[in-house]
């Protein structure tokens, strides 16, 4: 009988030393997994910060002091009462000037002031780096490399595609900037829009950049900062001196009129500013 | 166990996804979000392109105007509906219409599915009501199971019957044509087709590419974005008595007698040719071109540009040679893509 009661305290001992083991593998169990949690934890931010600031760039355009509206009737420096169809345009190679080398933050984008507002694109944000940028620059058409891209390569969201209602068939390159529309040469107010204003400029030799080198800009890590850029419509079609008689010279598809073209463009180029 | 007492239910299979095969060249084609192309949608869409049963007396299907072997044409000027009544529009051909931003001549549907919903109740073409259109076909000893297998569910609606006909519609691709092989070096053009691929692109001669658009290879420049671009009059009438053309739905008089642009492939195997198949032949054509363009206030900039003394009334003069004609005639059939016409998934399944 005492060597059962012995062996049944034996047993009783060995489970407690069992029980006591188990409990400590468990405990330590635990505490291994809670380092490992920590050690995890701690791996990963408790509260995310963003790593780049956003910038916003915004077109706007005007004429005779209003905002442009396609469809609007406006009054040319000549006193030509005309209305805009179409009016589109690439911007490349955005840049940001910072004591390193220029980081360009956009490679292109078509500026389209249609009033359907499922196409209607004046403005664009983009992630960048913060830090405080003494100026910019931008190109008004696209680079010789952009020019000869295949439009086909490109989805219908892209700038670069055939939907974008920009390449030029019978050169295979791309047109930068498109104005269409009217201008009621009667102007006696039956509204009588009968002749066109056709400017497509495109080429090589009509990529022509803009630089803001002294305009300085603070990005901050999760914070916006917004870029406007405004313009005159009518300066299109003046300089100084210099005034496009729209009455006679009123179409353009660059080969066929060349000077047009470029006076476009290079107008178009100086009548960028930037705005608050 | 519990499992085991019950009947099993299940969900029915998921439809199979459909990648559309795009020929070498041509952009990738965009899928509306609520209707991508899938194998059991396109083969309901097709059948039901074919089936007699959504016309009222049971005589046309949307083939009976969209023949394949008119490359989805039908050679008339104006079809006939199933009452006798004639339209006064050429029936399109169904082609890259997965492409296009507007469907009709005057732009009145702006998706595929929207304009699916039009041709059967119409009273000059199928002339059957929806809801008897529905009726039918939920009451067909088949459809209900292919509406099932292609949308998970055996209820008809004329929603899912437009998506169907659309499904089947985006996979009727061009784009194989001698002169897309030509573009991809896989041929060569003969002399005079080159000539008339140069006189295309020519701006002071034949000038078609400003609406006919190379760089897409679509021919067309109906997938443009701004419909300021998709639109033109080109000087078929120079008086509008009433609202034509897209003007017909803008109510705008600027739009008169502006149409969309029809794809130029195929387009020697679609005549007659304009919105009301006005002419026979594509010689017909290029003399319209040539000489027959009439100006009025609405005309496409592009015809008269280098024409600036031109008054409404008058017409222009292109002054092609017959030989030039001869060119551009020779170009515009090397855009020919008879695949269109022989390939079994575009034929009829009954």
């Amino acid at each position: 009988m005492s060597y059962i009661i012995s062996f049944l305290n034996l047993i009783s001992l060995n489970l407690s030393i069992f029980k006591f083991k188990l409990m400590k593998l468990i405990v330590k169990g635990l505490l291994i997994a809670l380092a490992f949690s920590a050690l995890f934890q701690s791996c990963k931010p408790t509260d995310e910060q963003p790593k780049t600031g956003t910038l916003t760039v915004n077109f706007n355009a005007t004429a005779n002091g209003q905002p442009l509206v396609l469809g609007d009737k406006y009054t040319s420096v000549k006193g030509l009462p005309y209305k805009l169809t179409l009016f589109k345009f690439y911007i490349s190679n955005l840049r940001l000037y910072s004591a390193n080398e220029p980081d360009t933050i956009l490679d292109a984008d078509l500026i389209n002031f249609s009033t359907d507002a499922a196409i209607r694109h004046t403005s664009f944000s983009i992630n960048v780096e913060p830090g405080t940028y003494s100026g910019f620059s931008f190109g008004l058409g696209l680079d010789s490399m952009q020019n000869r891209y295949d439009p086909t390569s490109f989805p219908s969201t892209s700038p670069y595609s055939a939907s974008a209602g920009t390449h030029w068939g019978m050169f295979f390159m791309y047109r930068f900037m498109l104005i269409e529309g009217a201008i009621d040469t009667t102007d006696n107010g039956l509204e009588n829009y009968v002749l066109p204003v056709v400017i497509h400029t495109g080429f090589d030799s009509l990529y022509m950049t803009r630089d803001f080198t002294d305009h300085t800009m603070e990005i901050k890590a999760g914070q916006t900062t917004t870029l406007n850029i405004n313009f005159d419509f009518n300066k299109l079609f003046y300089s100084g001196n210099d005034t496009i008689n729209l009455l006679t010279n009123n179409i353009t598809h660059t080969s066929d009129n060349y000077p047009l073209a470029y006076w476009v463009t290079r107008n178009f180029k100086n009548a960028f500013e930037v705005g608050n | 166990m519990l499992n085991g007492c019950g009947k099993e239910i299940t969900d029915p299979p998921e439809p199979t996804p459909y990648t559309l095969a795009i020929p070498a060249g041509l952009p990738q084609m965009d899928q509306p979000a609520d209707n991508g192309l899938t194998v059991e949608g396109i083969a309901l869409g097709r059948r039901l392109f074919y089936d007699k049963i959504l016309s009222g007396n049971q005589t046309q299907s949307c083939a009976s105007c969209h023949k394949q072997e008119k490359a989805f044409a039908d050679g008339l000027r104006f079809s006939t509906g199933i009452d006798g009544i004639q339209g006064n529009r050429n029936a399109m051909a169904i082609i890259n219409l997965g492409y296009n931003r507007d469907l009709f001549w005057n732009g009145r549907s702006k998706t595929l599915e929207a304009q699916a919903l039009e041709p059967v109740p119409n009273p000059i073409e199928m002339h059957l009501s929806w809801p008897e259109a529905v009726t039918r076909l939920q009451g067909d000893a088949n459809y209900p199971a292919l509406f099932k297998k292609a949308f998970g569910t055996e209820t008809v609606d004329s929603t899912l019957v437009a998506k169907a006909l659309s499904q089947f519609m985006r996979t009727i691709v061009a784009g194989n044509s001698k002169f897309h092989k030509y573009l991809r070096n896989e041929t060569q053009l003969n002399q005079s087709e080159l000539n008339g691929y140069l006189l295309f692109r020519n701006e002071l001669k034949g000038d078609c590419q400003h609406c006919h658009e190379l760089g897409s290879k679509l021919l067309t420049d109906n997938h443009f974005l701004d419909i300021a671009q998709r639109f033109h009059n080109n000087g078929l009438d120079s008086i509008y008595p009433n609202f034509l053309g897209l003007a017909e739905v803008t109510l705008d008089p600027n739009d008169n007698g502006k149409f969309k642009t029809p794809t130029l492939l195929n387009i020697g195997m679609t005549a007659p040719y304009m919105h009301d198949g006005r002419f026979n032949t594509l010689q017909e054509v290029i003399e319209h071109y040539d000489h027959g363009v009439k100006v009025s206030p609405s005309l496409d900039f592009f015809m008269t540009k280098n024409y600036p003394d031109l008054q409404v009334g008058d017409r222009r003069e292109l002054g092609l040679t017959p030989q030039e004609k001869a060119d551009l005639l020779a170009f515009l059939l090397t855009l020919t893509d008879s695949t269109i016409i022989t390939n079994p998934a575009f034929s009829s399944p009954f």
